[in-house]
C-alpha cells in the first residue's frame, strides 16, 4: 500500500515539487573558430558587445571590425584602391579626410591608432578575405557571420592583389585589383578607380593566433 | 487644400519698398509644364511672413514689374511650409526678374530665364541622389552654378530620411546653385529651374516634390502621388517625362496604369513633335552594382514604348555611380546594342551619396565608375552631347555675359570623366525614327559602324512572301523543311564613308542565335532590293547571288566576326551600286539564325577608317541631310576652325590616350524666331 | 472492486478516455503556458513543439467517447428503468460523476473556445479550471482505484470479460473512422470565411489607416475574437477585417480594440550611471512593458492548426538547436513551407508606411555570435534601411548610445510618459550626433528614444507591404496593402483559400494575442 501509495501520489507530488524548484538555464554560446576582440585588444564574450576586431583562430588573422559610428572604420565608407603608389588615389567616398579616400588612408589612420594593440594593419590578400565567406547567409545578408561582423555592406571588399588583368567593359584600363564580393562570396577584378569596401587584416598581433588543433 | 488667391496685377506702388528684406527664405523655381511661359516659385518662411508674393518683370525695372500671388501652400513633413507662386503666360526665351515681398518688403533679387519656342539650343543638368554626403552635394551644386544651365533634372532621392530638418539642409545646400550676376547694377541671383524625379528615400510620402517644390504635373491643384510623373517641354527640341519608379511597389497599381496610360498617350500625341525625348525616373532597370537589384517591372512597363516612341535618353539614379550605355533596344527581357538607333541610358545618381563599386557592366555597357557626378547635356536640334561632370573646385564660372552670347558653352576645366571609347563626350544623332544613334569619332583611324538600312530573308518555297522584321530574324540555309533554301539580306547605309579613305578594316558581325557547321558563302548582292518587298522571285532568287566575297561557319553562337575588306566588297558598292550582301549556304541543310535590326543586335559592318569629319558631318549616320546649325561631335583639333569653337574644354591627356573636345559648329542657332510659338505640345 | 471484467467496447472507450484525457490536460497546459506563466514552472513535465494540432486531436476522441457514453447512459437508462434499481452512491461513483461534469465542462468550454463565439475570457477560465478539476480527478479516480487494487485494477480495465474479437475490431474500427472524419471535418471546414471584394483597377485606395474610399463601405466584415495577448483587458481583443483586391493587389483594413496607444519603444534613461534602457523583459526577448504596439498576420497556403502549423510551443522545441529564452516556443516550418508574416510595429515601421516583411520557414541554422535564436521567424532581405536601436551594444545594464541630439531641447517633449497627443518616438540619424562621453551634457532623469532611422525605409523584398496604423478612441486602423503576387521567393502568392491569422500585441514583444480557426480569403470573384 505504501509503495503505490509513493508511486501513485507522492512520486507525481515529487516531481512538480522538481519542476517548480529546477530553473531552465539560459542559454549558452558553444565553442566557435571567432572571437571578439576589443579596441583594446582584450577578448571578450561570444555575446558581449562592443568590440573592435575578431580574431580567426583558424587562421591566426585578426580582423577589422566595422561600425556605424562615422570613425574611420564606419562600414559604409568607400576607397579607390591605392597600395604602395599603385593604384588611384582619393577617388572613395569617406569624411574623415579632407580629400576622398583609397585604402592607404585607413591603413594610415588604423595603424596610428593601433587599433586592437596592432600597427601592423593592412589589405588582406584575396584567400585571406574569402576565409571570411560563408554562404549560409539570412535573406539579403552579406556572406559573412554577421553576429562577428556587424555593419558589413554587401558590395566589393579589396584585397592587396594587384595588377591584374581587367576584362569586358574594363579591359582597356588594362590592370586592377581583386576583390571579394560579399554578395556572392566571390573574388572579382575591378578598377583601382573603383570605391569599394575595405576590411584591414593583421597577422602581427598579441592578441590572435591560430588555436592549436 | 491649394488656394488659388489671386493673379498678376500690376502694383508699382508696393515696390516703392525695394530694399526692405522680405520674411522669406530657401527660394527654388520648378517647372511642371511649357517651360516657356510657365514656372512655379517657391519659397518658405523666415520668421513671420504674411500675404508674401511675387513681384516680377521682364528688366531690372521694378517699376515694370507685376505681382503675382500664392497659389498654394503646403506643409512638408509637418515642418516646412512652403509657398507656391505660379507664374503663368510668361514670354518665351525671356529672363524673369523677381522679388518675393511681403509685410516686411521684398527680398533678394532673382533671375531665370523661360525656355525659348524655337529650335534654339541649350543647356541641361541631369543627375541624382542628393541624399547623403552633403560636402561633396555641396561642391555638385557649386559646380552647377558655374555651368549655369537652362533647367536641373533631379532623379529624386533629395534627402535620405526625407524628414523636415534633412530637407531644410538641402534648400540650404541648394542656395549654393544660385549663380551671381550683376544686372544695370543690380545684384541678382540666376535661380535654376528644377524637373524634380520621386526616388525611393522618399517612399514615406510620395507627395515629397509637389509639397517642397510645387509641382502640379496633372494640372488638378491638388497636391497627390499623381503629381509624381508628367511632362516638360522645353523647347520644341527637347520634352522631359518625369517618371515615378517607385510605383512598382505594392499598393500603387491605380497609379502605375494610370501613369503608364498616361506616358504611351503623351508619346504617341507629343512626342514626336519633339527633337529629342528625354526621361528620368529613380530605379535603374539594370544597376550596374551588384549589391541592387535588376528592376524588371520598370523595363516591362517602358523599355518597349521607349524604343517605339524613340526615347533618346533616359537618366536613372539610385546607384551611386556614372554609366554610359550603347544605344539599345529591349530583346526578350534585356536590351540589346544596335547601331541602328535606341534608347541610350545614362546614370546612375552619384550627386552627393557616397559612391558604389561599379561592378555589374552588362553586354550593352559602354563604360562605368565610381565617382560623384551629374550629366551636362548639350541640347541641339543636331544633337546632343552628353558629357559626365565630376565634383570638384577645378572648373571656371561662366559669366552671364558668356552664358547670354553662347546657350551652348560650357566653363574650362571641368573635370569631365573619359568614358571608353567616347572620351569625354558621348554624342547622340537622331535617325529617321528619331531614336538615338552614338555618333562616335571616326577620325585618325578611329573605327565606327555603319548602320544598316535594310536587312531580310528570303525563302525559295515562301517565294513571295516578304519576311521584314520576322520575328525569326534572319536565316540562311540550304535546305530547310518549311521554307526551302533561305538567303538573308543585308544592306548597310555607307553615307559616313562619302568622306573617308584608306580603310583599313572592315568586319561583318553577326549574332549568331542558332549556330551551325556548315560553310555560308557572303556575296555581292547582284541586284538591288529593298527590304519591305524582298521576295525570293522579286530579287531573282538565286541569281540575286553575284560574286562570292567570302566564307565563313558559324561554330559557334554570339558575335561572329567576317572580314570583308580584302574581298573588296565595300570598294565595289562605293563605285557601283550599294546592293548590299547575301548570306547562303555554301554546303549542307544545317542553316544558321542570327538577329535583325528588328529582333536584337542588328548586323554591323565595322570600319576602321580616315574619314574627313566635316564631311561626314554634313551626311550623318542616319542619312537625315536637313540638320543644320549645331553639330554635336569631336573633331581633332587640327581640323578646328577657332570661330567654331567660342569656349572649349581643354585637350586633356588621360591615361596616355588623347582625348578629343567637341566642337560646336554654330551656324544659325542663335536666330530666333520670336513668332515661332511652341506647337501643342501640352 | 467487483470481479465482473469489462466488455471489450469498455475497455477501448475507457482507455481511449485515459488516452484522450491526458493528452489534451498536457497539451491543454502548454498551451496554457503561453498566457498563465505559472504554467511554466512545471514546464519539464509539458510536451513541446504543436501541440495544439495534439490537443484538437484529443478533444474529437474525447467528444467521440462522451458520445458514446452518452448513448451508452441512454440505453442503460432505458434498460435500468425496466430491470434494475439505482445503485447506490459510494465514493468512486462520487468521484466518477465529478470526473463526467468536469469532461462535460471542459468539452463544451473548449468547443465555445474553438468556436470563438462566446465571452471569451470566462469560457478561458472556465476549461482552465475544469482541466486542473480533472488532474485532481485523475488522481481521485485511477489514483485511488490503484491504491486500492494494484495491478488487479489495470487487469480490470484492460482485460475484457470475453474475447469477442469481432466486436474490438468493429468497436476500434467505428473509433478510428469518426476520429479521422471528426479531424478532417475540423481541420478542413472550419475556417472562418472573409470575402474580399473586387474593385476596379483604377480605384485608389490611400494607405492611410484611414476606410475613408466608398469601396471599404462596400467590403463584408469578419469579426474575430483573439486572447492570450499580454496586457489587454483579460488578454482579449477583438478584430475586425476587411479585404478588397484589384486584380493586382490586396487591400486589408483591420481594427482591433487596444486601450493605450503605445509608443514608447524600449526608451532610453539618463541616470547618474550613464545611460540605461527601460525595460522590463527585453533581455530574455519577452519585453511587456516599454514596447510599441503591433499587428501581425501570418499568410499561408496551408490552413493547419496553430497558425499554419508554425507554433511550436516550449523552450526547446528543437532538441539540435537553442532554447529560446522566454520558454514559450519558436514559430517555423516543419514541412518546409515557407508561410508569409507581416509584421507592422507603431513605432519601427509604422513612419515608413511599411509592416515589416517577414517569412516563417524551416529553423535557421544557428549563428555563432547571435545571441537570440529565431528559429523559422525571418525577415525577407533587404538592400538598405532603415533603423537601428540607439545603442552600441545592448546590455541591461548601463549602455552608450551611437547618438544624441545636437540640441537636447528637442527631448523635452519625451519626457512624459503618459503624456496623450502624438510624438514621433522615432529619430532621424543626421538629426542627432555622434555620441561621445564629452559631449553629453543631458540631463539625468531624461528621456530619450531609441528607435534611430538611419534612412526613411527598407528597400527590396522587406519593403514589399505598405501599411499605416492610426489610433484613436481606443482603437487602432491599419490599412495594408500588398501585390497578389511579388514574385518573391520569400512571399507567397495570394489567391482564393490562401489562410490568414491575425494577432494583436499590446505594448508586448511576443505575446500577441492568436485564434484557432483559420481565416479563409475568398477571392472567388477575383477579376
Amino acid at each position: 500500500m505504501i509503495t503505490r501509495l509513493f508511486f501513485i501520489f507522492f512520486l507525481p507530488a515529487c516531481l512538480i515539487g522538481a519542476a517548480v524548484i529546477h530553473t531552465p538555464q539560459a542559454p549558452k554560446p558553444s565553442q566557435y573558430h571567432l572571437s571578439k576582440v576589443t579596441a583594446k585588444g582584450e577578448v571578450i564574450h561570444a555575446w558581449g558587445g562592443p568590440w573592435s576586431c575578431v580574431c580567426d583562430s583558424r587562421s591566426g588573422l585578426l580582423w577589422e571590425v566595422k561600425s556605424d559610428s562615422e570613425d574611420i572604420h564606419d562600414g559604409r565608407w568607400t576607397y579607390s584602391r591605392l597600395l604602395q603608389n599603385q593604384g588611384v588615389a582619393n577617388n572613395g567616398d569617406c569624411y574623415f579626410e579632407a580629400e576622398r579616400c583609397d585604402t592607404e588612408d585607413l591603413i594610415r589612420h588604423t595603424n596610428q591608432e593601433q587599433l586592437c594593440g596592432s600597427k601592423h594593419w593592412r589589405l588582406p590578400t584575396a584567400s585571406e578575405l574569402h576565409t571570411l565567406v560563408t554562404t549560409e547567409v539570412k535573406p539579403g545578408s552579406p556572406s559573412i557571420e554577421t553576429g562577428y561582423f556587424p555593419k558589413t555592406q554587401r558590395g566589393d571588399y579589396w584585397t592587396s592583389d594587384g595588377n591584374l588583368p581587367l576584362k569586358g567593359v574594363y579591359s582597356y584600363l588594362k590592370f586592377g585589383g581583386a576583390a571579394v564580393n560579399f554578395i556572392n562570396g566571390q573574388t572579382i577584378t575591378i578598377p583601382y578607380r573603383n570605391a569599394a569596401f575595405t576590411r584591414l587584416v593583421t597577422n602581427r598581433s598579441s592578441t590572435c593566433h591560430i588555436a592549436p588543433q | 487644400m491649394r488656394q488659388h488667391i489671386g493673379r498678376a496685377l500690376t502694383i508699382s506702388a508696393l515696390l516703392l519698398a525695394v530694399d526692405a528684406s522680405a520674411a522669406t527664405k530657401h527660394y527654388r523655381l520648378a517647372w511642371d509644364g511649357d517651360a516657356s511661359n510657365s514656372a512655379v516659385i517657391g519659397f518658405s518662411p523666415d520668421g513671420s511672413s504674411s500675404n508674401p508674393y511675387v513681384s516680377y518683370g521682364y528688366s531690372t525695372n521694378e517699376n515694370s514689374w507685376n505681382s503675382a500671388f500664392v497659389s498654394n501652400s503646403e506643409t512638408f513633413d509637418g515642418g516646412i511650409t512652403s509657398h507656391f507662386v505660379r507664374l503663368q503666360n510668361l514670354n518665351a526665351d525671356s529672363p524673369i526678374y523677381f522679388r518675393v515681398c511681403d509685410q516686411s518688403g521684398c527680398g533678394e533679387r532673382f533671375w531665370f530665364k523661360t525656355a525659348p519656342a524655337q529650335n534654339a539650343p541649350f543647356v541641361v543638368v541631369a543627375g541624382g541622389d542628393t541624399r547623403t554626403g552633403h560636402t561633396t552635394r555641396r561642391k555638385g551644386n557649386e559646380l552647377l552654378a558655374k555651368i549655369r544651365p537652362l533647367a536641373v533634372m533631379h532623379g529624386g532621392d533629395f534627402t535620405n530620411a526625407n524628414s523636415a530638418s534633412e530637407m531644410r539642409d538641402f534648400l540650404d545646400d541648394w542656395e549654393l546653385t544660385y549663380s551671381s550676376d550683376n544686372i544695370d547694377g543690380y545684384n541678382y541671383k540666376r535661380i535654376y529651374p528644377l524637373i524634380p524625379t520621386h526616388g525611393n528615400h522618399e517612399d514615406d510620402n510620395y507627395s515629397t516634390i509637389c509639397e517642397v517644390f510645387g509641382v502640379d504635373f496633372n494640372g488638378d491643384g491638388n497636391c497627390t502621388p499623381s503629381d509624381t510623373y508628367g511632362a516638360v517641354q522645353i523647347t520644341p527640341l527637347l520634352r522631359v517625362y518625369t517618371l515615378n519608379s517607385q510605383f512598382q511597389n505594392g499598393g500603387w497599381s491605380s497609379y502605375a496604369s494610370a501613369m503608364n496610360n498616361w506616358l504611351s498617350s503623351d508619346l504617341s500625341t507629343y512626342g514626336s513633335s519633339a527633337n529629342w525625348r528625354f526621361a528620368q525616373y529613380h530605379k535603374p532597370m539594370f544597376p550596374h552594382y551588384s549589391g541592387k537589384s535588376d528592376n524588371p517591372t520598370l523595363f516591362n512597363w517602358w523599355a518597349q514604348p521607349f524604343y517605339d516612341y524613340a526615347m533618346n535618353l533616359v537618366v536613372e539614379s539610385d546607384t551611386h555611380l556614372t554609366k554610359m550605355t550603347e544605344a539599345v533596344i529591349p530583346s526578350g527581357s534585356n536590351f540589346s546594342t544596335t547601331t541602328n538607333g535606341g534608347t541610350v541610358y545614362v546614370g546612375e545618381g552619384s550627386w552627393g551619396a557616397p559612391a558604389r563599386s561599379a561592378n555589374d557592366a552588362k553586354s550593352w555597357t559602354i563604360d562605368m565608375a565610381s565617382i560623384q557626378q551629374f550629366k551636362v547635356i548639350q541640347v541641339s536640334e543636331e544633337g546632343l552631347v552628353v558629357r559626365t561632370a565630376q565634383f570638384d573646385g577645378t572648373a571656371e564660372t561662366l559669366t552671364w555675359e558668356e552664358r547670354a552670347a553662347d546657350p551652348l558653352v560650357l566653363p574650362d576645366n571641368v573635370n569631365w570623366w573619359s568614358a571608353n571609347r567616347l572620351g569625354e563626350a558621348m554624342n547622340l544623332v537622331a535617325n529617321s525614327a528619331g531614336r538615338s544613334v552614338i555618333e562616335e569619332d571616326t577620325d585618325n583611324g578611329g573605327s565606327f559602324s555603319l548602320p544598316v538600312s535594310d536587312d531580310v530573308f528570303i525563302s525559295s518555297r515562301q517565294s513571295s512572301r516578304n519576311f521584314d522584321g520576322d520575328s525569326d530574324g534572319l536565316l540562311a540555309d540550304g535546305s530547310d523543311s518549311t521554307y526551302g533554301t533561305l538567303y538573308t539580306l543585308i544592306k548597310f547605309d555607307l553615307s559616313n564613308l562619302s568622306g573617308c579613305s584608306s580603310i583599313s578594316s572592315a568586319t561583318l558581325e553577326l549574332n549568331i542565335t542558332n549556330r551551325s557547321g556548315n560553310t555560308f558563302g557572303i556575296y555581292q548582292a547582284a541586284n538591288d532590293w529593298s527590304e519591305e518587298s524582298a521576295t525570293w522571285n522579286s530579287v531573282g532568287g538565286s541569281s540575286v547571288r553575284g560574286n562570292l566575297a567570302e566564307s565563313f561557319v558559324p561554330y559557334y553562337t554570339g558575335i561572329e566576326t567576317i572580314d570583308l575588306l580584302s574581298s573588296g566588297l565595300i570598294d565595289s558598292w562605293l563605285s557601283g551600286t550599294n546592293t548590299g550582301l547575301v548570306i547562303a549556304a555554301l554546303s549542307g541543310s544545317n542553316g544558321v539564325d542570327f538577329t535583325s535590326k528588328e529582333t536584337g543586335m542588328s548586323p554591323a559592318l565595322k570600319i576602321e577608317a580616315n574619314c574627313n569629319s566635316l564631311t561626314k558631318l554634313a551626311l550623318p549616320a542616319t542619312g537625315i541631310d536637313q540638320r543644320k546649325g549645331f553639330i554635336p561631335r569631336r573633331l581633332p583639333a587640327v581640323l578646328k576652325p577657332s570661330i567654331l569653337m567660342p569656349t572649349l574644354p581643354n585637350i586633356m591627356q588621360l591615361g596616355g590616350h588623347q582625348v578629343e573636345v567637341p566642337v560646336k559648329l554654330i551656324e544659325e542657332s542663335a536666330k530666333l524666331n520670336q513668332n515661332q510659338g511652341v506647337t501643342a505640345h501640352l | 472492486m467487483s470481479d465482473r471484467s469489462k466488455s471489450p467496447v469498455w475497455i477501448l472507450l475507457h482507455a481511449a478516455l485515459v488516452i484522450a484525457v491526458t493528452c489534451s490536460l498536457f497539451s491543454g497546459l502548454r498551451i496554457a503556458t503561453l498566457s498563465k506563466p505559472a504554467i511554466a514552472s512545471i514546464e519539464e513535465l509539458l510536451p513541446q513543439g504543436e501541440v495544439h494540432s495534439v490537443h484538437f486531436l484529443s478533444a474529437i476522441l474525447l467528444s467521440l467517447v462522451a458520445l458514446a457514453y452518452l448513448c451508452s447512459r441512454v440505453l442503460r437508462r432505458f434498460r435500468a428503468r425496466q430491470q434494475y434499481g439505482h445503485k447506490p452512491l459510494n465514493y468512486h461513483r462520487v468521484v466518477t460523476w465529478g470526473g463526467i461534469s468536469l469532461l462535460a465542462i471542459s468539452l463544451a468550454s473548449g468547443w465555445l473556445l474553438f468556436a470563438g463565439i462566446s465571452k471569451l475570457p470566462l469560457t478561458r477560465t472556465l476549461h482552465f479550471c475544469a482541466a486542473l478539476g480533472l488532474t485532481a480527478y485523475i488522481f481521485l479516480h485511477a489514483g485511488v482505484y490503484l491504491v486500492q487494487f494494484g495491478q488487479n485494477a489495470l487487469r480490470y480495465i484492460l482485460k475484457p470479460a470475453t474475447t469477442r474479437r469481432a466486436q474490438l475490431i468493429l468497436s476500434c474500427s467505428f473509433l478510428i473512422i469518426f476520429l479521422l472524419g471528426g479531424w478532417l471535418l475540423l481541420s478542413r471546414f472550419t475556417y472562418y470565411q472573409l470575402p474580399v471584394s473586387t474593385i476596379p483597377a483604377d480605384a485608389i485606395i490611400d494607405i492611410d489607416g484611414h476606410a475613408n474610399e466608398p469601396q471599404w463601405a462596400d467590403a463584408e466584415v469578419l469579426q474575430i475574437s483573439t486572447d492570450g495577448g499580454a496586457n489587454f483587458y483579460q488578454g482579449r481583443t477583438d478584430i475586425r477585417l476587411k479585404a478588397l483586391q484589384n486584380g493586382e493587389e490586396i487591400y486589408f483594413h483591420i481594427s482591433w480594440q487596444d486601450p493605450t496607444e503605445s509608443l514608447a519603444h524600449l526608451p532610453l534613461i539618463k541616470t547618474d550611471q550613464g545611460w540605461e534602457i527601460q525595460q522590463q523583459g527585453f533581455e530574455k526577448f519577452d519585453e511587456s512593458r516599454y514596447y510599441e504596439d503591433k499587428f501581425a498576420l501570418l499568410l499561408s497556403s496551408h490552413c493547419d492548426f496553430a497558425g499554419a502549423g508554425t507554433a511550436h510551443l516550449g523552450r526547446s522545441p528543437l532538441p539540435d538547436k537553442p532554447a529560446n529564452w522566454h520558454g514559450k516556443g519558436y514559430h517555423y516550418s516543419q514541412s518546409g513551407q515557407l508561410h508569409d508574416l507581416w509584421h507592422w510595429k507603431a513605432v519601427r515601421t509604422n513612419k515608413m508606411y511599411l509592416a515589416d516583411d517577414n517569412f516563417i520557414g524551416a529553423p535557421d541554422i544557428v549563428r555563432a555570435g547571435i545571441r537570440r535564436y529565431t528559429a523559422g521567424y525571418q525577415q525577407d532581405g533587404k538592400e538598405s534601411g532603415a533603423y537601428v536601436m540607439n545603442w552600441k551594444w545592448y546590455s541591461p545594464n548601463n549602455i552608450t548610445p551611437k547618438r544624441l541630439p545636437s540640441d537636447t531641447k528637442v527631448l523635452a517633449p519625451f519626457q512624459n510618459l503618459d503624456q496623450k497627443g502624438k510624438l514621433d518616438w522615432t529619430i532621424s540619424w543626421f538629426d542627432y550626433q555622434p555620441y561621445s562621453a564629452e559631449s553629453d551634457q543631458v540631463a539625468p532623469g531624461t528621456l530619450m528614444p531609441s528607435v534611430l532611422y538611419t534612412s526613411n525605409r527598407f528597400e527590396g523584398d522587406r519593403a514589399d507591404v505598405r501599411a499605416k496604423g492610426v489610433w484613436r478612441d481606443g482603437y487602432w486602423t491599419l490599412e495594408l496593402v500588398r501585390k497578389l503576387n511579388t514574385a518573391s521567393p520569400l512571399d507567397i502568392p495570394i489567391e482564393d483559400g490562401t489562410c490568414l491569422w491575425v494577432s494583436a500585441f499590446d505594448h508586448a514583444q511576443v505575446a500577441h494575442t492568436r485564434h484557432t480557426r483559420a481565416i479563409q480569403l475568398n477571392l472567388s470573384n477575383a477579376l
